[in-house]
Parts: C-alpha cells; structure tokens; sequence
C-alpha cells in the first residue's frame, strides 16, 4: 500500500506550516508573560 | 580528521566558539538573579507559559531528533518519521500529571522524592536504580553523539567536539542552575525549528513532492509502504519508549516543579503539539536523496548531505548550528536533573540527611561538575556499547509508567505491587529484548508491570493520605 504524492505532499506541507508557526507562537507568549512579569 | 565532513574545521570552530561564548554568557546572565536552592535547582518555581513551553520543546528535540530523523525515513520510510513523531505522545500525555505534581507536591524537588513518599523505601530505591541508569545512558549517548556528530559535520577530532560541548553545558549550567537552562532552551528552540523549516521549504521548492515521490517510488519502493512491518514495530516501542522516558525522568519533574502554577498543563500541551512536526519537517528530507542523485555512503549523514547539496555551505553550517542547539538543550537540562536526583535523594536521602540549605546550595554545584566529569571519562573510550545503552533502558523506563500515573492518580495503589512492578517489567522487558528484540522490549516491560499494579492493588488496596506529599523536608 504506497503513500500517494498527494498524501504525501499534505504531510510534508502541514508538518512544515505547524512547525513554522512554532517560533512565532513561542515569541508571542515570550511578549505576552514579559509584558505581564509572568516571564520567571 | 574525516574526510567526509560537509564543513571544513576552520568554520567548525568558528561556530563552535561564537556558539560556545554565547551559550556561557547568557547561562552567566539569567543565572546571577537565581537566589539559595530553589532558585539555582528549581528556577524559584516561578517559569512562565512561554519559556516552560520552549525548555519542555527543545529539551525532547536531541540530536537524535534532528539527525536520526532523516536516517529513519531514509531506512524505514514514512513511518520511520512518523513514528518518531509519536514521541510527542509522551509530552501531551505528560500535561496533567505535570498538572496534579504541581498540586499534590508544591514544595517537591524530584521524581524520586514522590516514589518515596508514595511507595516506601523499597520502591524509592529501585526507582532510582532505574532512573539513575536511564539519565547516565542518556548522559553518556549524548555526549558521544556531540563528538561523533562535530566530527562527522566538521572533521574536529571526537575527543576535542565531545569535551568541548560538555565544557560548556557543565559550565553554563554551573553558573545558572535551571534558570540558564530554560534560558538558553528559548533560543536554542527557536534556532532549531528555524533551521529545520528553512532546510524543509529549501527541499520543497528545489526538488518538489511530485519529483522526490517519482524517485524514491523508483529507487527504493518501500520507503512508501504504509505496511512497512519494521517501521510499524518501531513505531509501538518509540510511543512506549517516550511515554517511560518522560513519565519517570526528573527532566520533565524538575520542570513541572519549577513552571508556575497553572502553567504546567499548557506548557507540556503546546510543546507536545509543537514538537509533533519536528522529526517530519527534519526527516523527510531524506527522501529527496534519491530525486537529488546523491550517494549517501552512511544512513545517519544523509541530512546533512541533502542540506549541504540544497543550501552549499550555508546548509551545512545550518545544520551545525541546529544540532548543536539540539545537543546543548538536551544535555544541559539532563545534567541539571540528574544533579537534582543525586543532591536530593543520594546525597541528602542517603548520605546526609541533615544538610542545611546552604550546604545542599553548595553541594549542587559540585554535584553538577562531578557528573559533568563522570560523563566526560565515560565518554572518552567512545565505546559504542555504551551508547547502545539507551536502546536497553526502554525495558527499564516502560516499567515505571503505571506505578508513576497511578501513583499520581489512585489512592489504593498498593506500594509493594508498584515496586515489583517496576522489578518484574524491567526483568521481562530485558529478556524479551534479547530474546525477540529491541522492538518489544518497552512493550512487555510496560504490560507486565500495568498487569501487576492493577492485580495488586486489586487483591490488596493500600490506603494513601495525599497531604504526605505536601513536604518542605528538602529545605528543612
């Protein structure tokens, strides 16, 4: 049973969106407790 | 020297100084406001949502994430990083205990302490056995895998890549304590995601899914198969493997200790969610191997390679600065924990019980380097067998999963039952793993010790105050 390119494709390109998003969301929450003095 | 090396050793050591300078510095700057034992050990307990979701991010991405990632979808194909991501299982599943430790033991330090309170002795003494003997395995695989990865990508001597990136966890984590940990994991987790998806979008744009799929179809079909029976094996042990290492290890303890309270839960929720598309985004890469002509002549250098021949230097030196990051976030926290586990529970559980703050303050420290050199000498002969003793702690790990969550859980868990659970797991899980293979060593080890905490505690329920575990004795 072989992975179609598509299938494949969505894989890649999901993973590869999710994981982009990552340092921005992380940078996000860092601004957010820094502005609140939650950071430590 | 290796020949091999996609970078030379004159650039090799410019990033490995700059690198090393920064890493010091910043561990010397967040650490110089960490005040007594639970400001060097636990952070002050006071880590916010985005630095307790990096340190929990960058902590599980090791080399192994950003290197062997690759390797497995070049050997074991799609499910080869899709079972690797599945570790990710492990951190979400770890989202509410770290929820109910951090309500049940406002004042804990270790993992060990909570078997101790909970189970007795007995059981404290076995768990640490095992934890010990997983965070030394753990140790050691990591700082052979620096050296053996500094050379491979640079040529820099194994003995010299292996000290230095242990010089300078031991050293920055020395003069910080859990504060430059988790410090140095924010950056070093936005490094490695960066890098990852800057490598991926490169691989996507110069060679395309369409093109990488026609190759590899070609060349080597069952790296497509979802019916693939190693790669399937594998990806049962990974999720057991990951949920053992993660539910017993005081790496993810210390943290949930150190997290402020109602940060626990979402910090490992969003790192688990975050790490899930690491090994996919670092190892589909491999399969462009075959689209891009290239002759890999060893499974673990195909990443490198591809970045190499995608990005020429520039992907080298990428991929340098990503493992790099990936080994120091690992090896800092793992020294920090194992520290906390021999200062708590060997040295004041065992040696002396009536240190003071001050002298535990002090006593940290030491504690630090003298792991930081053990882990040095053992790392030296670049025995590969000791490096292959990660592969046996899965037998070790699994078996604590079901003392630990109902340990957390279950009032009338009987203390007996947890410990032979955790004795009888580990005994079944190595002889399957020598007998069957690696592949069910996690799985009988965690299904053996399930079968017994759940007989046990049947047949003979204990009851359990859960204010016992509500103690300031480390600080007394």
């Amino acid at each position: 049973m072989i992975i179609s390119a598509e299938a494949l494709e969505l894989l890649i390109v999901a993973a590869t969106i999710l994981a982009a998003a990552a340092p921005i969301i992380l940078l996000v929450l860092w601004l957010k407790d820094r502005k609140g003095g939650n950071l430590w | 020297m290796n020949n091999d090396a996609v970078l030379d050793a004159s650039t090799g050591w410019l990033i490995l100084a700059l690198f090393s300078i920064a890493w010091i510095w910043l561990g010397w700057w967040l650490g110089r406001r960490a005040e007594g034992l639970e400001g060097f050990m636990l952070a002050g307990r006071k880590v916010g949502l985005a630095l307790g979701t990096a340190t929990a991010m960058a902590t599980w991405v090791t080399s192994n994430t950003t290197m062997a990632a690759p390797q497995l979808a070049f050997q074991m194909g799609i499910w080869g990083m899709v079972g690797y991501s599945l570790g990710s299982i492990g951190l979400m599943l770890f989202a509410p205990l770290a929820k109910r430790i951090r309500i049940l033991m406002p004042n804990g330090f270790t993992s060990g302490e909570f078997i101790r309170l909970r189970y007795g002795k007995t059981a404290w003494r076995v768990f640490l056995g095992i934890s010990l003997f997983y965070a030394f395995g753990w140790l050691v695989s990591l700082g052979m895998a620096g050296g053996v990865l500094i050379n491979a990508l640079t040529g820099i001597d194994y003995h010299v890549g292996m000290s230095v990136i242990l010089a300078v966890c031991v050293t920055y984590t020395l003069l910080g304590g859990l504060r430059a940990v988790i410090g140095t994991d924010f950056i070093q987790a936005l490094l490695i995601l960066t890098g990852i998806v800057i490598i991926a979008v490169l691989a996507i744009n110069n060679v395309g899914v369409d093109r990488m799929h026609s190759a590899v179809l070609e060349e080597r079909p069952e790296l497509l198969n979802l019916l693939f029976p190693a790669a399937i094996m594998f990806l049962f042990n990974n999720l057991l493997f990951g949920i053992g290492e993660i539910f017993h290890s005081n790496v993810w303890w210390s943290r949930a200790f150190a997290f402020r309270e109602g940060v626990g839960f979402r910090a490992y929720m969003i790192a688990g969610l975050f790490w899930t598309p690491v090994p996919i985004v670092a190892g589909f890469v491999a399969l462009t191997a075959p689209a891009l002509n290239l002759n890999v002549p060893a499974a673990d250098m195909v990443g490198p390679m591809v970045a190499a021949e995608l990005l020429g230097v520039g992907g080298a030196v990428l991929v340098f600065i990503v493992v790099f990051s990936a080994l120091a976030s690992s090896l800092d926290s793992l020294l920090a924990a194992t520290s906390d586990l021999v200062l708590t529970d060997i040295y004041k559980g065992h040696i002396r019980p009536q240190a003071t703050e001050e002298q535990l303050a002090k006593a940290a420290r030491w504690v630090v380097l003298i792991l930081g050199i053990a882990t040095w000498l053992l790392c030296w002969p670049r025995l590969t067998t000791l490096a292959e003793l990660l592969y046996l702690t899965g037998a070790f790990v699994a078996s604590t999963i079901w003392p630990v969550a109902a340990g957390l859980y279950w009032r009338r868990v009987n203390p007996a039952g947890a410990t032979l659970a955790m004795l009888l797991g580990t005994a079944v899980g190595l002889t399957s793993y020598f007998v069957v293979g690696f592949y069910v060593a996690a799985l009988v080890s965690a299904a053996i010790s399930m079968a017994l905490v759940l007989l046990t505690t049947w047949l003979a329920p204990r009851e359990f105050e859960w204010a016992t575990l509500n103690v300031q004795e480390a600080r007394s």
